[in-house]
């Protein structure tokens, strides 16, 4: 018995520190950041204002959040700027600092004092839930010259877009600054505790990744086009009342690289609708994939994958970023020099 | 249900703490039996009926081999047994290729058959052809009881993609009680850890990168295909011996040896010792019952030539029904009889290099033979002639195309890479597996390590091994 608890002792001693040393090189690897939910505001989590998230995963990016809890530069914003509002693409973990659509458009419009491109993004905010959360987008910056919503998709079923239709209010007190000032000392304690213990969420991840395993997503089926558009111009009238300055739609669609060796946009069934109810609506459309499609012809540079995962599959490089910033660049300089 | 997953982490632990506590030997037998067979159920249950059906033929026929040993119906009945044993994995493994390419030739409306293969067919039919010619040459006895040969042939660490053990390695450790022991959960254990760091950290994530570039090889550069090419030698060996350890290492905490099955390939000097170190069951069965039989190297040269070549090219076949593993195997018995020609011709000129030389020469024949394996490959990987074409054309040119550097295949091979000179240098080439001393704390803390970090790095994804198709 007394062998029996001295050998288990033994063995938890020796798990608990492997997992710290484990703990340790996952510093150096992958170290994501505590994130907070928020109900009334422009996205519905944020960062903690001023924490450092290190990304490694998929690509490699180190970026520190800023005080209202997105990934920005630690500069002001201009007097004349466009918010970029998308999801992970947007957020651009995955390339290093000054690769990101939005760190290539600030470069190139403005002198590097002030950040003419603004990004308001969170992993998982899809075309949906950036229509659900438009009107506190408009609220936080009402300030903008324009407003950029990044999409990978254009279909999306019709209970995602009847939810998006009920709008989200804004209240300033989810303002990142605000939270962050409200916290309780046990709540920020609690989020320094995760971000020093990195292990935690990826052995979350890799667990939620085994219990997935063999339910995946399968590809959307067939979409009745008229119910479709229908719900989806309602969705786009609203976007497009609540905001009467520039307004445009950036959609980089999934590529794929074929056995013959070209690589095509994929192209979804909706994607000639939705262009058609964007125009109705006066909404700018930029799609992205002829631009990626001549990029690869010409020196076959491929926007999605890293030399840690594959080409063509997974989030924008910096390749990919580059292009989407060449895509929407004429507009926004037209649209921030009014 | 294969050994990654919890289930099965569940099952062993119920089935360790039943054979604990079970010291009668034909009741462990039966609780073995039965719990191989709820293994191959949960795979797929359609065809335990028939595994049960050849188990119980071969003990048959072993039982006739064994009474009319001598005469000529020991022979025929070894006949029988082994033509039921071919013509069954013919059906089940080659009627949809030689249909579909009979329709093809003769300009037939495409027929396909869709059979299903039957999980493990190709593995347990050649250790009941083993059982049966072990049997005819005496060098088992024949069961008297069928208990013992259906958990032979079904037992569940090596069923559904080996180790191929012969029954006169087996059959004599059914002789004996199993103790579950510590030294031997030990040991197994940790061959079991390993095997999985070879196939999740490893093969996996080299999956990932080769699966890209082999699925649209026109798109990418000479560079990217060279480096896909050579992860998949990669992929496969850790895929298929990291799959190897785990049977050794689930059989060995049960308390049974089954040998060895890949001794680091890539140290080999030529094609006969890589194929003593790759897939060791598979060669080793392939020479005492097909190379020997056909009269190995007793009948004259060029009968040894032949023998060689039927082998090999034999053992390419085994591998699926299709045209890439008929290239394959008779790329391996075109280099296998060529360098056996090469030896006999320099045995003839007494030719022999020694000292810093012999040293000098032996590493530039492990390269020489490990450049000549990972081509071999391609056809395996590639599934058809075209893509094979493509890659190869692609290969050896330098086209323009994406090029892509996977930074895990870089990684992974600098790791091999020191494994393979550390085994050479100071183990004799010899594998380095040695199991630590889990009794002291400092291992303890060593193994939790590389669990801990194989948990933290394993590419949860695809996890179906590649052999299980075979």
């Amino acid at each position: 018995m007394k062998r029996f608890f001295s050998q288990s002792l033994q063995w938890l001693s020796a798990l608990m520190l492997a997992v710290l040393i484990c703990n340790g090189v996952l510093f150096f690897y992958n170290r994501p950041t505590a994130f907070i939910d928020r109900t009334k505001a422009s996205t519905n989590t944020i960062f903690y204002p001023g924490s450092t998230m290190l990304h490694g995963t998929e690509g490699h990016g180190y970026y520190t959040a800023d005080r209202n809890g997105y990934l920005n530069p630690d500069l002001p914003r201009a007097k004349k700027y466009a918010v970029l509002v998308g999801a992970s693409h947007t957020q651009g973990e995955e390339v290093s600092a000054g690769e990101r659509y939005a760190d290539v458009l600030n470069s190139r419009l403005s002198d590097g004092s002030s950040l003419a491109a603004y990004v308001c993004a969170q992993d998982g905010l899809f075309l949906p839930k950036i229509i659900q959360n438009f009107r506190a987008v408009t609220e936080e910056f009402r300030d903008a010259q324009a407003i950029v919503i990044e999409t990978g998709h254009t279909q999306y079923s019709s209970d995602e877009l009847e939810k998006a239709m009920v709008q989200k209010e804004f209240d300033e007190k989810y303002l990142g600054a605000n939270i962050a000032a409200r916290m309780s000392g046990k709540e920020k304690l609690t989020i320094k505790v995760k971000e020093a213990f990195p292990f935690y969420t990826i052995a979350k991840n890799q667990i939620t990744a085994y219990k997935a395993k063999g339910h995946e997503q399968s590809e959307t089926g067939d979409v009745d086009i008229k119910d479709y558009s229908e719900k989806m111009n309602r969705a786009l009238a609203l976007i497009r009342s609540e905001w009467k300055k520039p307004l445009i739609i950036m959609y980089h669609p999934t590529v794929s690289v074929n056995p013959d060796g070209t690589m095509t946009a994929q192209k979804e069934k909706t994607d000639d609708a939705f262009k058609k109810l964007c125009a109705d609506n006066g909404i700018d459309f930029v799609n992205t994939g002829s631009v990626f499609e001549k990029a690869y012809r010409e020196n076959y540079t491929v926007p999605y994958g890293f030399s840690d995962t594959s080409m063509g599959a997974g989030h924008l490089n910096a390749d990919g970023h580059r292009l989407v910033a060449d895509a929407l660049y004429g507009k926004l300089k037209e649209v921030l020099a009014q | 249900m294969n050994f990654m997953t919890l289930g099965f982490v569940l099952f062993m632990a119920v089935l360790l703490i039943v054979m604990r506590f079970c010291k009668n030997i034909r009741a462990q037998h039966i609780i073995l039996l039965i719990a191989s067979y709820v293994f191959y159920a949960l795979g797929d249950w359609r065809f335990l009926g028939m595994l049960f059906a050849i188990s119980l033929l071969m003990w048959a026929l072993g039982r006739g081999i064994s009474k009319y040993s001598g005469t000529g119906k020991a022979k025929a009945l070894l006949a029988a047994g082994v033509a039921v044993d071919l013509l069954t994995l013919g059906i089940f493994k080659y009627l949809d290729f030689f249909a579909e390419n009979f329709s093809r030739i003769f300009g037939m409306s495409h027929v396909t058959l869709k059979i299903i293969l039957p999980i493990g067919i190709s593995f347990y039919l050649f250790q009941a052809i083993s059982y049966l010619a072990d049997v005819y040459h005496k060098r088992v006895e024949a069961q008297a009881s069928p208990l013992k040969i259906l958990l032979y042939i079904g037992f569940f660490p090596q069923i559904v993609s080996g180790p191929i053990v012969k029954s006169k390695d087996f059959l004599p450790q059914l002789s004996k009680a199993h103790a579950i022991t510590r030294k031997n959960l030990s040991w197994g254990v940790q061959k079991f850890a390993v095997g999985l760091f070879k196939k999740a950290v490893i093969a996996d994530r080299l999956a990932v990168a080769v699966d890209a570039v082999f699925s649209a090889p026109a798109a990418y550069d000479s560079v990217s295909i060279t480096l896909a090419v050579i992860s998949y030698t990669l992929e496969l060996y850790c895929d298929f011996s990291g799959y190897s350890d785990m049977a050794i290492g689930v059989a060995k905490m049960l308390g049974f040896d089954l040998g060895i099955n890949f001794n680091l390939p890539f140290l080999a000097k030529n094609p006969s010792d890589f194929w003593r170190r790759w897939h060791i069951s598979l060669s080793s069965w392939f020479r005492d019952y097909v190379y020997i039989p056909l009269g190995g190297n007793r009948r004259g040269r060029l009968r040894t030539y032949f023998n060689l070549f039927v082998t090999m090219l034999l053992s390419g076949i085994w591998h699926g029904a299709s045209w890439t593993f008929i290239i394959w195997g008779v790329c391996w018995a075109v280099a296998s009889t060529l360098h056996k020609i090469f030896s006999d011709i320099r045995k003839h000129l007494k030719i022999q290099s020694k000292g810093a030389l012999s040293k000098l020469s032996g590493a530039v024949s492990i390269l020489i033979t490990f450049a000549v394996t990972v081509p071999f490959f391609v056809p395996f990987r590639a599934g058809n002639l075209s893509t094979t074409g493509v890659i190869f054309s692609r290969m050896f040119t330098s086209p323009n195309g994406i090029h892509y550097i996977s930074v895990y295949a870089v990684i992974f091979m600098v790791l091999l890479f020191a494994v393979n000179l550390i085994a050479a240098i100071f183990n004799k080439k010899d594998d380095l597996f040695r199991p630590l001393d889990l009794s002291k704390w400092r291992w303890k803390l060593v193994f939790c390590l590389f669990v801990v970090f194989t948990f933290c790095f394993a590419y949860i994804g695809n996890t179906a091994f590649i052999y299980s198709q075979f």
